[in-house]
């Protein structure tokens, strides 16, 4: 009963700094304004300069970074099941490169069709996960193979993206999140181009627990209680390359999100799909949109993009993961 | 046939595993699967778990091929509990144990009450009842095999299958998992199959035995037939002699010599 109730307490919380850091990032900003001038900012269009800022810029990119943090912690979280390995992210095993190679391709391709570029990277994603897991599975992932396939696709995907860079600069459009990696810039164009595919992911996410749980208890176990899992797997890294595609096509590369977030979750709420999926991405969306904001205030007039805060935060925790890992810990 | 392995051939890349083994598994009963390491005895099971995949053959239930089986429909009457076993640390006995409802869950619905009453009673059944809102990682072996049989006790099985149920366990361990396999097979009328080392307690709880030698079935009988100085020597190359155990009215043997010359 305590655990059960410590889960639904910690939920509760999480849920309450998500709202909270919604309107206090909202509010943040290098241009201050009062609470009640935000408020009326978000109700009223009085054509202000308030207006103008926090409905136009902030607030949909507050949302916008929330969501890219939603779609990326779902993803570490399922990814983590598939390859019953909790290394797993987009960013570990270089779904972020391909993902955002195959964009690449689509923006080049169809220059005129910016709306397909979620299209591009979700597929992206798919193939690129799907070629991480047939290099590294067998009876589970070995970490050493997952992160190395990881490493060598991540970095021919970069050299990949950086010829196109090159080479096209000139179509390569307005698509500036996904460009640059980060949210400067984000409108709610950025935020409605997602979205669909985001609530797609998220909505399927609901189904998913029961499943995942039995996943976890390895394949001859989860067999003989009936989960077809070579069906269920191929399921699942569709719907991490949805979610992880999804918010590629947002904001770039944005790495360990995925990583940190479900781990932290399952710290707080044990390994029970059914309190880390929610627990996860109440995180992915407070995490981003406060380090976003960090990333706004914190060298007035310059920006620090998220992706460079999220790294100072992430790569020591990825390294402390490791070294705890090694210790036996599991 | 009720249940059974029909002209099962297994292949791992160019070796032979199993080579057109048939048997048959009588409704009711507790079969153990005995030979030397490597024989084949654990792939023949894990052709149920969908972890080893024949190169012909098939395993059976009620004359139908359990490829015929929709899988959860399946799950419903064989369980099966691996060898080795994977689980997130941290989750507890109870709602390990809960797993075992899975095959019968309903999309979209939750546990019900029925479910809870089965749950309640693999637990007890197990002996479990102080330790369910125990972490599984911090039981001991005994302890957590019990928790994962109590898992397959809640599935409600007819057949249940186990692969090496007592490895890495002592002896007063192995012998409790043994006593609970019997009590599931006895009160339950559970069908047992399963794939132990020692053949002493394989002689002591099991109805059949089955030794698997050279890709087949060697010789199958009671442990009465089986555990003789002749079948020891073919199947294990052993030179042992056989004792009777008058308390539990089953045979035993103590181990003289090998009789395979090592090479030089």
């Amino acid at each position: 009963m305590s655990v059960s109730l410590r889960r639904t307490i910690v939920l509760a919380a999480l849920g309450m700094i998500s709202v909270l850091s919604l309107f206090v990032c909202t509010g943040i900003g290098t241009v201050k304004f009062t609470v009640p001038e935000v408020a009326k900012a978000l109700f009223v269009d009085d054509g202000s300069m308030a207006r103008l800022l926090i409905w136009n810029l902030r607030f949909p990119r507050v949302l916008t970074g929330g969501l890219v943090g939603i779609c990326l912690s779902l993803a570490g979280c399922i990814l983590q099941g598939v390859m019953r390995n909790t290394l797993a992210s987009p960013s570990t095993i270089g779904v972020t490169g391909g993902a955002s190679f195959v964009g690449y391709l689509t923006l080049v391709a169809f220059p005129h069709l910016a709306y397909l570029l979620p299209v591009g990277s979700i597929i992206g994603a798919f193939v690129t996960t799907m070629l991480i897991y047939a290099l590294a599975y067998q009876k589970g992932v070995s970490p050493v193979k997952m992160i190395l396939s990881g490493m060598a696709v991540s970095a021919l995907f970069g050299a990949f993206n950086d010829i196109i860079k090159t080479l096209f600069a000139d179509s390569l459009g307005n698509a500036s999140g996904f460009l640059v990696g980060g949210l400067n810039g984000t409108s709610w164009d950025s935020f409605f181009m997602v979205l669909p595919y985001a609530l797609v992911g998220m909505f399927t996410c609901l189904f998913l627990p029961s499943k995942m749980n039995i996943l976890m208890l390895g394949d001859e176990t989860a067999n003989s209680l009936g989960l077809r899992t070579e069906v269920f797997r191929f399921f699942l890294i569709a719907v991490s390359s949805l979610l992880a595609g999804a918010a590629i096509s947002a904001a770039g590369l944005i790495s360990f999100v995925g990583l940190v977030v479900p781990h932290i979750a399952r710290l707080l709420v044990g390994s029970d799909y059914k309190y880390l999926f929610p627990a996860s991405v109440l995180m992915g969306f407070s995490l981003i949109t406060v380090c976003d904001t960090i990333g706004r205030v914190i060298m007035p007039p310059g920006e620090v993009p998220v992706s460079i805060i999220l790294s100072f935060i992430g790569a020591p925790f990825f390294l402390w993961l490791l070294r705890t890992r090694d210790k036996g810990g599991t | 046939m009720y249940f059974g392995f029909e002209h099962i051939t297994i292949e791992y890349g160019r070796k032979s595993i199993l080579r057109d083994l048939t048997m048959d598994v009588p409704r009711g009963k507790i079969v153990t699967l005995i030979g030397q390491n490597g024989c084949g005895k654990s792939s023949l099971l894990k052709t149920i778990s969908h972890a080893v995949t024949p190169k012909s053959g098939r395993a059976i239930l009620d004359g139908k091929p359990l490829s015929a089986y929709p899988p959860k429909k399946l799950a419903q009457r064989i369980a099966y509990l691996a060898q080795v076993h994977t689980s997130p640390p941290d989750i507890d006995v109870r709602t390990l144990v809960s797993y075992g409802r899975y095959p019968y869950a309903k999309f979209g619905r939750g546990m019900t009450r029925a479910d809870a009453g089965i749950i309640d009673r693999a637990i007890s059944m197990t002996g479990l009842n102080a330790l369910e809102n125990q972490a599984l990682a911090t039981l001991s072996g005994g302890e957590r095999q019990r928790a994962w049989i109590a898992m397959t006790v809640a599935q409600q099985p007819e057949i249940l299958i186990l692969d090496e149920p007592t490895t890495y366990l002592d002896i007063g361990y192995q012998v409790e998992v043994l006593e609970l396999v019997r009590r599931l097979n006895r009160e339950m009328g559970i069908t047992i199959l399963m794939v132990l080392h020692d053949l002493n307690l394989a002689a002591r709880y099991s109805d059949r035995l089955c030794a698997i030698r050279d890709g087949s079935i060697y010789v199958s009988g009671t442990p009465g037939e089986i555990l003789t100085a002749g079948n020891l020597r073919d199947v294990f190359g052993i030179d042992a002699q056989i004792l009777h155990d008058e308390i539990n009215d089953c045979p035993f043997f103590i181990p003289n010599k090998s009789m395979k010359e090592l090479p030089e």
